[in-house]
């Protein structure tokens, strides 16, 4: 068709004059001429490349040059796409040229674009270059996938709702459509709508990191080391098994008491309660190491890193009490029984490079702790450390590179969003857009923040304060009783949805592993949108379509 | 040409509205029984609120029915695979906002599995058919009223239909539109196409409908074919170039004589509204004067024509043949059965040619002069409609020259 021709030409013509302009800024403000320019982006490794010829703001005009014009691009191509076939097609066809003509969703798209442009202009140069681009990968994984589920719910609720009151919805079922074809299509609308964006944002994220910020001058060797090693990478983690086995323990300790003092478990809540407790003692006492005592971890499952030969990263954060006046400890780290390293601080994570051939032909990784400095008697430390119970001791090693890692990570946000878009959709077949909004974002909220909600309803701590007794036993009771179930029974269903943090993975450059892609895919994507799309058929087949809710 | 096949059966229907807490509020339709054969034009009656919409929209599955049966080509109106020979155009117009008119016939033309040629064919005609061939890149939503109407019967026909449900097509459309409208329903009815159309202007049920449905409180009132119920026995119309008065009381005295009866009415038809307004935007288009509105249109689009093939409208013809400037009687008598009798339709229509108080000198009206005043507000707020029904052939014979009645 005539007129689809001319918007192609118009796509390569505002390509080139955008082009022509981002090169004129470059050599006219930034001094750097076109041929550098070339050479820059031309020659890929950091070692050989010349510095970054532009400045902040032409970095960021030119990051939101190749995203505009590539949103641009992904739009005609989904509409290509979605104008094959019929029934849910052009319904999806639909949604996609709506939401990129409507304002109330073209300006957030244009916000989050501008954003992920921003940010890199913003960071403090002072600051070591690790610290700049982790704060640029936290900062917009986080927008983008807050934008993009708030933009989803939005279009999602709107698509029924708004047809249904506004009574297009009356001309499109006086046609051939089932209701399912319709609901679909929406869905399926707004779900490739979000695979563009989500994949732009992810083009931007890599852009700005692997061309603009890893690029910069970094503060030392150890901070250029630290990108490439600790961030721009996928690395697996392992995490230690104690040598003894801590449930037999815990049940033991148990068993002890029910003999001992039958009345006291009863008093502390029951067998279950104290189990609990107990594990987390034992866990907690084989995590800490007293004066001049060792204690075992053992990290298997390495065959992988050792096969690969790389350096593996010892990464451990220490606890002590009381903290030593200089916060410098002494502790003797040995790994399969060779000797790795001596002083550390305590309180901020550690990193040490273990090399792989320590991994025994097993894949295991012995390591002992020593609480004690035998060189140096004079500066003992007297007190107990300790790993704090998460991520206080791990072994990392490179299994991935950052690409093809931060590309799972945009897989999984845009499964999560095409769950969101079919909860947001079926809202929408019964209920009115503000309700429906109301409705899938309290769910979102639920269910994103599942994990947290989780562990604060069951570590709270019951601390029993002095006062009235009757009164606190009661709302104790309530609470424990009442509120707890529900909320766990609530939340546990969505637990599958956020147990995984996405941006912290990519933060510090921890793999995300395809098993896990496929376990959301499948389940998230395909499994739980499945059964809300069901429900939600179910109850639109029902609805009347020419009846408007006052 | 009326087969027995029924298009549409209706049994016992009945809608009650329920709010929130299922008690029951309106009864919008009550018991009612219809069956629209093919090839019939229902024209669907009544005041406001009087259930129209709502017993269109059970049949077209919108609603759900309360009680009562409907069978849509002897199939649920809940099974989707009959929507193909359905066009509907519902009350209110209501498009995509941001879509642009190709865009939008080419969506519908999608859900009907047109394939893209026969798509591309269809959308063209039809926006030349509504004229919006000027505007068809501009996005609906800045739309006037009318021109969105003329979107919503395009949509409605993209299909080509066999059932075209049309709820108060015209509201919003002006004159020319509202013409075309009607010689378009004319023409689907030479074709055998069934169509139920709802409306508040009499004139337009009275010129195309086969047969005429009052409702009133969702229950049917009155129902029959056109002659049935809007002939007048005892009156007939007389047409001639103008007389001189001593003629016209010659003619009495005759009339006396042969038949002791009276003429009751003398009076020269004046052009109607109508006609001047058609007159004014048809020498405008013809000066080549710019507007971003609609057009003229008026092709009927060739594939609503194809399996009749034979009788094509030819509308531009009928356009031609409105401008000109003054009223020419024809040469010929003719005997008409008047327009409504019943009052209260001859009032809401507004289509009476209104006495011309010239000639009140040379004979006294029959008819008390304190009407003319209505009248005239009347066919100025309607837009006037020809009082008499005549086979659409004839369309292109002079409206202007109606006869006095
Ligand atoms: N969704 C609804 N909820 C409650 N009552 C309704 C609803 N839709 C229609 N009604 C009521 O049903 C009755 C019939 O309405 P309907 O729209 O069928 O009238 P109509 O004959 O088409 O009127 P009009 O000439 O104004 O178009 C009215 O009393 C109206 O208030
Ligand atoms: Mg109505």
């Amino acid at each position: 068709m005539k007129f689809t021709r001319s918007i192609g030409a118009r796509w390569g013509l505002s390509f080139l004059a955008g082009l022509v302009l981002l090169s004129l800024w470059f050599w006219l403000v930034d001094g750097a001429s076109p041929l550098e320019v070339l050479r820059f982006f031309t020659t890929a490794s950091s070692d050989v490349a010349p510095p970054v010829p532009f400045g902040r703001v032409g970095g960021v005009l030119l990051v939101l040059f190749v995203l505009a014009w590539a949103l641009g691009l992904g739009i005609v191509l989904i509409q290509k796409l979605l104008g094959i076939g019929y029934g849910p097609m052009p319904v999806a066809r639909l949604v996609v040229r709506e939401a990129t003509r409507m304002r109330g969703s073209v300006v957030p798209i244009f916000l989050l674009l501008l954003v992920l442009a921003i940010i890199p202009a913003t960071l403090n140069t002072d600051s070591p270059l690790r610290y700049r681009i982790q704060s640029y990968l936290a900062y917009s994984l986080n927008v983008t996938s807050l934008m993009l589920g708030a933009l989803t719910v939005f279009l999602g609720c709107f698509a029924i709702s708004n047809e249904i009151q506004e009574g297009q919805a009356r001309s499109i079922f006086s046609k051939p459509v089932q209701r399912f074809q319709y609901l679909f299509g929406k869905v399926l609308g707004i779900s490739v709508l979000n695979a563009l964006l989500v994949a732009v944002c992810g083009l931007g994220m890599a852009f700005v990191t692997t061309t603009w910020l890893a690029r910069l001058p970094a503060l030392d060797d150890y901070d250029s080391n630290a990108v490439r090693e600790q961030i721009l990478t996928a690395r697996q983690v392992i995490y230690p098994q104690a040598p003894f086995d801590l449930e037999a323990d815990a049940q033991e300790r148990l068993a002890r008491l029910q003999e001992d003092n039958p009345g006291w478990i009863e008093e502390r809540g029951g067998v279950a309660t104290v189990y609990r407790e107990l594990l987390h003692q034992v866990r907690t006492e084989w995590l800490s190491i007293g004066p001049h005592r060792q204690q075992t971890y053992i990290f298997s499952g390495l065959q992988n890193a050792r096969d690969r030969g790389e350096m593996l990263q010892m990464r451990f954060l220490i606890e002590m009490m009381p903290e030593p006046p200089d916060r410098i400890l002494r502790v003797v780290l040995l790994a399969n029984g060779r000797q790795t390293s001596l002083a550390t601080t305590i309180r901020s994570a550690q990193v040490v490079s273990v090399p792989a051939d320590f991994i025994d032909e097993n894949g295991v990784l012995e390591l002992t702790v020593v609480n004690l400095d035998p060189s140096d008697p004079e500066t003992l430390p007297v007190a107990s450390i300790s790993f704090p119970a998460k991520d206080g001791l791990q072994v990392l090693f490179k299994v991935d590179d950052f690409l093809p890692n931060l590309f799972r990570s945009m897989l999984l946000i845009w499964v999560k969003l095409v769950f969101l878009a079919m909860l947001s959709v079926c809202a929408g077949t019964f209920l009115s857009f503000p309700v429906a909004c109301i409705f899938a974002l309290t769910i979102w909220v639920l269910a994103a923040g599942s994990s947290e909600i989780l562990d604060s309803l069951h570590f709270t701590p019951h601390e029993h304060s002095h006062g009235h007794e009757t009164e606190e036993q009661a709302t104790d009771f309530i609470y424990e009783r009442i509120v707890v179930p529900t909320m766990t029974l609530m939340v546990s269903g969505f637990r599958k949805y956020s147990y995984l943090d996405v941006s912290s993975r990519i933060v510090d450059g921890r793999n995300i592993p395809w098993g896990i892609v496929r376990q959301y895919l499948f389940w998230i994507g395909l499994v739980w949108s499945a059964a809300i799309g069901l429900i939600g058929w179910l109850i639109f087949r029902n609805r009347e379509i020419a009846r408007v809710q006052v | 040409m009326e087969s027995k096949q029924t298009v549409v059966e209706v049994r016992g229907l009945t809608k009650v509205f329920r709010d929130f807490w299922m008690r029951p509020r309106v009864t919008a339709v009550q018991d009612l029984d219809l069956s629209v054969r093919k090839g019939e034009v229902i024209g669907l009656l009544g005041p406001n609120g009087s259930g129209k919409s709502t017993t269109i929209k059970m049949i077209l599955g919108l609603l759900f029915p309360t009680k009562g049966h409907i069978s849509l080509f002897g199939k649920p109106p809940t099974d989707v695979a009959l929507k193909k020979r359905v066009g509907y155009l519902p009350e209110d117009s209501n498009l995509f906002r941001f879509l642009n008119a190709v865009e939008t016939l080419d969506f519908y033309g999608r859900l009907f599995h047109l394939p893209p040629s026969e798509r591309k064919r269809r959308i063209e005609m039809l926006l030349g058919m509504v004229g919006l061939e000027g505007a068809m890149y501009r996005p609906i939503g800045e739309y006037s009223k009318g021109m969105q109407r003329r979107m919503g019967l395009a949509q409605a026909l993209v299909n080509d239909p066999d059932l075209l449900i049309l709820d108060e097509p015209t509201t919003g459309m002006d004159p020319i539109a509202t013409r075309q409208m009607k010689d378009l329903i004319r023409h689907l009815h030479e074709r055998g196409k069934t169509i139920i159309l709802c409306t508040h202007l009499l004139g337009e049920v009275e010129d195309v409908c086969t047969r005429l449905v009052i409702m009133f409180g969702g229950r049917i009132r009155a129902q029959g074919s056109v002659d049935e119920l809007l002939s007048v026995p005892e009156l007939q119309n007389i047409e001639v170039e103008p007389l001189r008065p001593e003629t016209i009381e010659k003619i009495d005295a005759l009339i006396q004589s042969e038949e002791q009866k009276k003429i009751r009415k003398v009076e020269t038809p004046r052009m109607r509204l109508e006609t001047l307004f058609l007159n004014v935007v048809e020498k405008a288009e013809k000066e080549g004067l710019q507007t971003s509105g609609a057009t003229t249109g008026g092709r009927l689009a060739e594939f609503l024509g194809e399996s009749a093939g034979d009788r094509a409208l030819d509308l531009d013809s009928l356009v031609q043949s409105l401008p000109r400037p003054e009223p020419v009687a024809p040469a010929q008598t003719e005997t008409e059965t008047p327009a409504l009798d019943h009052d209260l339709l001859r009032t809401m229509s507004g289509d009476e040619p209104v006495e011309t108080p010239g000639l009140e000198e040379g004979l006294e009206p029959v008819e008390p002069v304190s009407e003319e005043a209505d009248y005239d507000l009347l066919e100025d707020l309607t837009g006037a409609e020809r009082p008499k029904k005549k086979p659409s052939s004839e369309i292109e014979a002079d409206p202007e020259t109606e006869g006095p009645r």
